[in-house]
């Protein structure tokens, strides 16, 4: 099974870069809007998108972010041992231990009884053998 | 060349320690001997248990000859401090030094814990925004009370749309206290969303600072990090929790294909114990079959017609073979 707190740690991660990637991406690629009576300014050096750009963009990256969140609450939900208290876990884990003790006995009273199997079929192949060989002699 | 390379490389190693010839077969003895006394009187002392001191003696009759292993189990049975108690004379460099005092110890510039446990956030110094259902009701009180703090700062800043969020925070730690203490992994989910919810509250907050008054951002980043650090303990915190339940899986699964293995083996078996009977039957058949031959046919013919016989024992003798090979795998 995945690790899931790890996925989620992971993906708290991608959101945080999530994050910082929006944040960057409108401090590098906005344009500038007067405030008041203000002339607009204007930057040769400024990276402005296109309006309609920088705005699928801004759609983009929010509906990124909200599927990064709806992704780690799925998982958050789906965190195993949910409601099971530690009791409950460590006598599961004791049941669990012995019943495996017994089938790791049975499967070794079972592999007993195979190789027995296992023998006296090669020793009734070899008398089978043998005997073919006799009657291609005397014949 | 090599040999100078071979110099170059053994004058990057220092020295071995100057009391490494101390470790002699001899004195690995006298410093066990020592360890063993020092270990009964210790036990004398202290009325400890009888159990260790029969351990430590058993360990020592079977190491006697390994001095390095020996040392290493006695060392957490040497009492601490005692370096003045110990021997004088070379003997002194084979024993393990007593353990530092003190619940911390530094290495490599860092400090460490003996105690091999996870520093709650009180600890480490970071408010603990989620409700620690654990520890005693004063505890969760308090921090229902920074949770509500929180959540009302946030009204004032926030739109209708959060707001229904933060009635979420502040409506769940008051639902959670009403449940049974065996749930408690439940509510520790419930805190996840609530501190996953206000992570993005505090994205959208500081988002809206950026574009008002960019100078006040610090002190928004500085909340998301603590609101990061929690969520990041409390997930460690779910890590045991989440040990056990893979241990159950992986028990579940290892008990299934045993099972399993079992099941296969026993149906193998089966097969051949009623496989055989019918070749065992054939092979009769065919012998009879084959004592006809010989009464009925001439010499001439009989020669070849036992060729045919015996070489169609012969694949069934293969056939019985094979049956058994498929069978037992």
């Amino acid at each position: 099974m995945a690790d899931r707190l790890t996925q989620l740690q992971i993906c708290l991660d991608q959101l945080l870069e999530q994050f910082c990637a929006t944040i960057n991406y409108v401090n590098t690629n906005h344009d500038y809007e007067p405030s008041d009576n203000e002339e607009k300014m204007a930057d040769k050096d400024a990276n402005v998108a296109d309006p309609k750009e920088f705005k699928d963009t801004m759609n983009e990256l929010s509906t990124d972010i909200i599927l990064k969140t709806r992704q780690i609450f799925t998982i958050i939900e789906s965190l195993p041992g949910i409601g099971v208290s530690t009791k409950d876990q460590l006598d599961k884990i004791e049941s669990l231990q012995n019943e495996l003790l017994l089938v790791q006995k049975e499967r070794r009273k079972a592999i007993k009884e195979k190789n027995n199997l296992l023998d006296w079929c090669n020793s009734m192949i070899n008398s089978v053998s043998d005997d073919i060989v006799e009657t291609a002699r005397f014949s | 060349m090599t040999t100078a390379n071979d110099a170059e490389i053994a004058d990057l190693y220092p020295p071995p320690p100057p009391y490494y010839e101390f470790f002699t077969t001899q004195n690995i003895a006298k410093a066990n001997q020592w360890i063993k006394q020092h270990e009964i009187k210790k036990n004398i002392n202290n009325g400890e248990e009888d159990e260790d001191e029969e351990q430590v003696t058993e360990q020592n009759s079977n190491n006697d000859g390994d001095g390095k292993t020996n040392n290493n189990n006695e060392q957490l049975k040497l009492p601490t401090g005692t370096f003045a108690s110990y021997p004088d004379d070379e003997i002194r460099f084979l024993l393990p030094p007593p353990k530092p005092e003190g619940p911390t110890y530094r290495l490599f510039g860092n400090i460490w814990q003996f105690e091999d446990k996870m520093p709650s956030l009180k600890e480490m110094g970071v408010e603990q925004l989620y409700n620690d259902d654990v520890k005693n009701q004063d505890e969760v009180d308090d921090k229902n009370m920074i949770t509500v703090e929180e959540e009302k700062e946030k009204k004032e800043e926030e739109k209708k749309e959060q707001e229904v969020d933060s009635k979420d925070l502040v409506e769940n730690p008051n639902d959670e206290l009403s449940e049974e203490d065996s749930n408690s992994s439940l509510k520790r989910i419930n805190e996840l969303k609530k501190l996953f919810k206000s992570l993005l509250l505090n994205f959208l907050e500081l988002i809206g600072i950026v574009s008002k008054n960019p100078t006040l951002y610090p002190e928004k980043l500085e909340q998301i990090r603590i609101v990061l650090i929690n969520i990041h303990h409390l997930l460690n915190e779910y890590r045991p929790h989440q040990a056990r339940e893979s241990l159950i899986l992986m028990l579940q699964n290892q008990v299934t294909a045993t099972k399993k293995e079992i099941a296969e083996i026993k149906r193998g078996c089966q097969m051949v114990e009623e496989r055989l009977p019918k070749i065992v039957g054939e092979i009769m058949k065919n012998n009879q079959l084959k004592k006809s031959f010989d009464e009925k046919h001439q010499p001439d013919e009989e020669k070849s017609q036992n060729n045919e016989l015996v070489t169609s024992i012969d694949s069934l003798k293969l056939a019985a073979a094979d049956d058994l090979l498929k069978a037992l795998e």
